[in-house]
């Protein structure tokens, strides 16, 4: 813990010392991020030496082909797992002091929404965990309801909605804890197209009226240049950051983005970069 | 007679099916499937079954006492067993009534056994789940515990706990704690890693986990130990109330109709067919209890 605080302070300290103006803490940090797993003797590498700065409200997708290390760096981040070297910071903070925060939220790929428990319970569960009052977790919970569009199924149980909704009460779930930043890992990566799009719609919408960070894994390369404002291209063994792309399509973005050229252009880079990174693994 | 009601529920169902496609053949298709939808139709599906199968048994008692030429000290017909139900017992009471009165009493044992095995069970499940040290140390100590013989240690039982309704329940508790502790562990194991990462983002503490997803989605296999304790549970009671010292009891009972066997076979087969209700009642009253707290349909969630 402590240790963890002194490297807080000098990843301020520097940050205070190259410009003369105090810079805003950056959304998530990585510095010289590695991840090494040893099985049987065996040592595979997930993450080497990755530098990431990732501004606060920005919306960054991660790409890169399986094992190429970009749900090691989420699970880093969420303090699911430890980083073998190197130090990762969400919003100036450890993952293990943002986590206490309750400083972000997590989307996972499968909905993961207890079956047991109602839409309405399910969302409320971790501000109940979270000890807010009755009235507000129900009032937050019924609000972040509305915004996915899912007001009215608050009674309804899991598996009485399609997994395009039981996706959206996961969304509700995770923004009902109001945090700074959101993981997602493969979101819509389970589902049919035309719902991916109509989902890639809403949380577009989402995104601009309550702008979290947002950390966005995905397979899709039109997914990312729709909803990002910078795509991470990355490669496996070792894995590593080979290309981060501006995407500098303009707001709001409805549906009629995909149709620009700029955006076919900006799928085009980010294919490109994905082949070069594949090349030289 | 009750392999005649069973036979006149199948006739029913196919009676009706080559009527239907006379007026539409979809109606037919519509209709069938709807007539068996839903609890209702499911549960009467079920007791239909139920009742057919035990007229099938009662019809084979009877083939069978005919076919071998079994004498009523063998075999006792069936209605005479049911007949003995309604004869005095030496004391001048009721003999159905006599045997009730025993049933009610291991039942109590039976019950007060399943629940202090099924708590007992459910925590030790929940050691064994959750730390690997104490699991892999209790696990094996419980099955060995398991496979000791219930007849040999129960008369040691008897002379430590004496002859009262404790040793009864403490030998139920002792056979239902294992089936319970199993399916307890099991099933809290099979909570996938996705909703505990879940939880452990939301800084959850270790009761918060226990109570909101790993108890409950454990529920399902849990409900499955206790009916499967809820029977041992009766035969350990009535193991507990044969020793020597014991007055009432489904046990006490089996061991006089022993002793008059040769006299009078139909009161062994009725206590048999006693204790096979009161099995079959728990069990059953344990589903009940189950379908109604575990009310989700587990096949359609994302857990």
């Amino acid at each position: 813990m402590s240790t963890s605080d002194a490297v807080t302070d000098t990843v301020r300290a520097q940050s205070e010392a190259s410009s003369p103006m105090v810079k805003p803490i950056p959304g998530l940090e990585a510095h010289q991020l590695t991840k090494r797993f040893d099985s049987r003797g065996e040592q595979t590498v997930a993450l080497q030496d990755v530098d990431l700065t990732i501004a606060q409200g920005a919306f960054v997708s991660i790409i890169g082909p399986s094992g190429c290390g970009k749900s090691t760096m989420l699970r880093i981040f969420a303090d699911l797992m430890a980083p073998t070297d190197g130090v990762a910071m969400v919003k100036g903070r450890t993952p293990h002091q943002a986590r206490r925060d309750r400083e972000f939220a997590m989307v996972f790929q499968s909905p993961n929404l207890l079956p047991w428990k109602s839409v309405l319970r399910n969302v409320t569960l971790p501000l109940q965990i979270m000890k807010l009052p009755k009235e507000e977790r129900e009032a937050r919970a019924r609000e972040m309801l509305a915004l996915v569009g899912l007001d009215g199924f608050e009674s309804r149980l899991p598996h009485q909605l399609s997994g395009g909704m039981q996706q959206r009460v996961a969304i509700a779930r995770a923004l009902s804890m109001h945090p700074g930043v959101l993981f997602m890992d493969e979101p819509f990566g389970a589902l049919d197209e035309i719902t991916r799009d109509r989902l890639n719609l809403e949380l577009m919408d989402i995104w601009q009226r309550l702008s979290p960070t947002v950390l966005f894994i995905t397979h899709s390369i039109g997914e990312a240049v729709y909803l990002s404002t910078q795509v991470v291209v990355m490669s496996p063994r070792p894995g590593r950051i080979t290309a981060t792309i501006d995407i500098d399509l303009p707001y709001p973005r409805t549906a009629s983005v995909r149709d620009q050229p700029r955006f076919y252009e900006l799928v085009g880079e980010v294919r490109a970069a994905l082949n070069d990174g594949q090349g030289r693994a | 007679m009750t392999a005649g009601s069973a036979a006149t529920v199948s006739p029913v169902a196919t009676i009706e099916s080559p009527a239907a496609p006379a007026a539409s053949p979809g109606a037919a298709e519509r209709g069938r499937p709807s007539r068996w939808r839903g609890r209702a139709g499911r549960a009467a599906g079920s007791a239909a079954v139920g009742v057919g199968l035990v007229g099938g048994t009662a019809v084979l008692w009877e083939v069978a006492k005919a076919a071998f030429d079994l004498d009523d000290r063998t075999l006792p017909h069936l209605w005479d067993v049911v007949a003995y139900l309604g004869s005095e017992t030496s004391k001048g009471e009721n003999y159905g009534m006599f045997l009730l009165n025993n049933l009610l009493v291991t039942a109590r044992s039976a019950a007060l056994g399943l629940l202090c095995g099924a708590l007992l069970g459910v925590v030790t499940g929940v050691v064994i789940a959750r730390s690997r040290l104490l699991g892999a140390g209790v696990l094996p100590l419980v099955v060995a515990a398991q496979t000791v013989p219930i007849v040999a240690v129960s008369p040691a039982m008897v002379l430590w706990l004496g002859t009262n309704w404790t040793t009864k329940i403490a030998i139920a508790t002792y056979l239902t704690y294992f089936p319970v502790a199993v399916a307890t562990a099991k099933g809290i194991q099979s909570v996938p890693g996705d909703a505990l990462d879940l939880l452990h983002t939301y800084s959850a503490s270790r009761r918060t986990v226990l109570f909101h997803v790993e108890l409950p989605a454990a529920a399902p296999l849990i409900a499955v130990g206790l009916e499967t304790a809820a029977a041992f549970a009766v035969v350990g009671t009535i193991v507990g109330e044969l020793p020597f010292g014991s007055k009432t009891g489904l046990g006490v009972v089996i061991l006089t109709s022993w002793q008059f066997y040769t006299i009078e076979p139909s009161a062994l087969y009725c206590v048999a067919l006693a204790a096979c209700l009161l099995g079959g009642a728990l069990v059953l009253a344990i589903r009940l209890l189950g379908s109604i707290l575990i009310g989700y349909a587990p096949e359609g969630g994302s857990l």
